[in-house]
């Protein structure tokens, strides 16, 4: 999942300033399992900036509404009216999402009511981690399932660096250092022989645009990204 | 004591190599002071490469300014601050200008300097950026491009004998040794028993290996817990009587501990050769290579 987290309030309202009618976009997806951006978010957000606005005797209008997901035009197709509506659209969604809005009700502003932090997984309830670079080139098969790119504080693709101390993280010494963890858990299953090769260099070439892909089967449709 | 280092390492003579940081600024007189004071004394003089993340005049540049001043430069090239072009073309300029030997590291991570924020680079991790330069020697750029006149280097790579666990570690040195480089050298070394495991690993490999010495600074005594210096561990047994022995004692001591290491690492035959690494306490160097009797 996309992890997110809501932005300061003070920078929220400092953004919706100009703006006298907004309307709050959740997204029912990752950003509501983070607890950032989902409907329940909406409401609360809706209801602090309703009292704000109270308190410094500000006109605001606030509509509310979540879409299921925001990186679908399918979803999005159903904030047409709620968007003609106002002045300003504030999306909870993830960098994508409120992208992907902005782009569709273009020239309504779309501002982001989230910073995007990381592609991770839900370790408990209010506790997400850092899993994924979504960097084109998995080598998860070599590593034991442990990403040297993410885990690791440097990337490193050939072993741990000289900085880790007890098999902490040189970086974060509250942390294990990735390449104690990917040693540890391939000598376990008599794999180590897998990381006793030098993996060659990233692809950069590969993430300098944004990237797209296409399914096989979908390929003469999009004949122009195939 | 032979001029360059590369004849150094082949002597077959303990070699003593130091680490001079370039200066913060354009005020280069008292680098040079400090060649001038050591180059008599010591095989090589390392030029850190911003080092602890910390910004710096460039290592090259230094390199350069140290060897005007009679000294032999050793270039630190680290992957923390550049990408494959511009690790490959400063080493290209190193070779061109007469620096050629390097001592290539990941380098460590940019919130340990006083550039918190900046975006680390590690494009290359330190096993593939040492395999590009020996290719380069061979004539071809890390893509197979031909060069017009490959390089001459001396290659060295980095490793910490105090890991635990020393297996990850022994395993990037390994990949390393197998490029086949001219030398380590060692991340500090304060326990001797771990030092002894590795040596005997690493004398499997040509590679002459030199042991990283470091004079602890008061406030590194002070401040000291596991992972307070990367890659440096301090067994308590060292280091609290250091503490305990106070401000004025404290460095007294670290000094004789640097000593009585550099004895032992020499008598038990544990290494090639020492690096010291004096910690803004240069000025000490010569008293401890005397004490030694280097």
């Amino acid at each position: 999942m996309i992890v997110a987290q809501r932005k300061p309030f003070a920078a929220i309202e400092a953004m919706l300033a100009p703006y006298k009618k907004v309307l709050i976009a959740g997204c029912g997806t990752c950003v509501a399992v983070c607890l950032a951006g989902g409907e329940k978010e909406v409401g609360l957000l809706a209801a602090e900036l309703s009292i704000a606005s109270q308190i410094k005797g500000r006109s605001l209008m606030i509509g509310e509404v979540t879409v299921e997901r925001q990186c679908d035009r399918e979803f999005l197709s159903e904030l047409k009216d709620p968007i003609e509506d106002c002045e300003a659209v504030l999306s909870l969604a993830c960098g994508a999402g409120i992208q992907f809005l902005a782009e569709m009700y273009d020239p309504k502003p779309v501002l982001p009511g989230v910073d995007t932090t990381f592609i991770g997984v839900n370790e408990e309830v209010g506790f997400w981690t850092e899993r994924c670079r979504a960097c084109h080139e998995c080598v998860l098969d070599v590593t034991g399932g442990i990403c040297p790119k993410t885990i690791c504080a440097k990337g490193l693709l050939n072993g741990p660096c000289g900085g880790t101390v007890r098999g902490k993280c040189e970086v974060d010494t509250e942390k294990p250092c990735a390449w104690t963890l990917i040693y540890q858990r391939l000598e376990k299953t008599g794999r180590l022989d897998q990381i006793r090769r030098t993996l060659e260099p990233g692809r950069y070439d590969r993430r300098t645009t944004p990237a797209y892909q296409t399914h096989p089967a979908y390929k003469r449709r999009f004949e122009a990204h195939a | 004591m032979p001029k360059l280092f590369q004849e150094a390492l082949t002597s077959g003579k303990f070699l003593v190599t130091v680490e001079l940081d370039p200066p913060k600024g354009v005020e280069s007189g008292e680098l040079v002071r400090q060649v001038q004071t050591l180059k008599d004394r010591v095989n090589g003089i390392n030029l850190s490469d911003n080092r602890g993340g910390v910004m710096r005049m460039s290592a090259l540049a230094a390199c350069l300014l140290t060897k005007q001043a009679g000294g032999e430069p050793i270039l630190n090239l680290a992957c923390r601050d550049k990408n494959r072009l511009a690790l490959a073309s400063e080493a290209l300029g190193a070779a061109g200008l007469g620096v050629s030997t390097i001592l290539c590291m990941t380098g460590d991570h940019t919130t340990h300097g006083d550039h918190k924020e900046s975006k680390p680079v590690y494009d290359l991790d330190s096993v593939q950026a040492l395999k590009m330069l020996k290719g380069m020697m061979g004539g071809k750029d890390l893509n197979g491009n031909a060069l017009n006149g490959a390089p001459t280097f001396c290659l060295g790579g980095v490793v910490t004998p105090g890991a635990d666990p020393l297996e990850p570690q022994l395993l990037k040195f390994t990949k390393k040794a197998e490029i086949g480089l001219d030398f380590f050298q060692t991340q500090a070394v304060f326990e001797l028993d771990r030092l002894k495991e590795f040596i005997q690993y690493a004398r499997k490999f040509e590679a002459k290996v030199i042991i990283g010495v470091r004079l602890l600074t008061w406030e590194e005594i002070v401040g000291y817990r596991d992972g307070s210096l990367p890659g440096v561990l301090v067994p308590a047994s060292l280091i609290d009587p250091l503490r305990q022995a106070g401000e004025s004692e404290g460095p007294k001591r670290a000094l004789e501990l640097t000593a009585n290491l550099i004895k032992e690492i020499k008598a038990q035959n544990l290494g090639d050769g020492i690096h010291l690494m004096a910690m803004g306490q240069e000025h000490l160097i010569p008293e401890i290579l005397t004490k030694v009797g280097l």
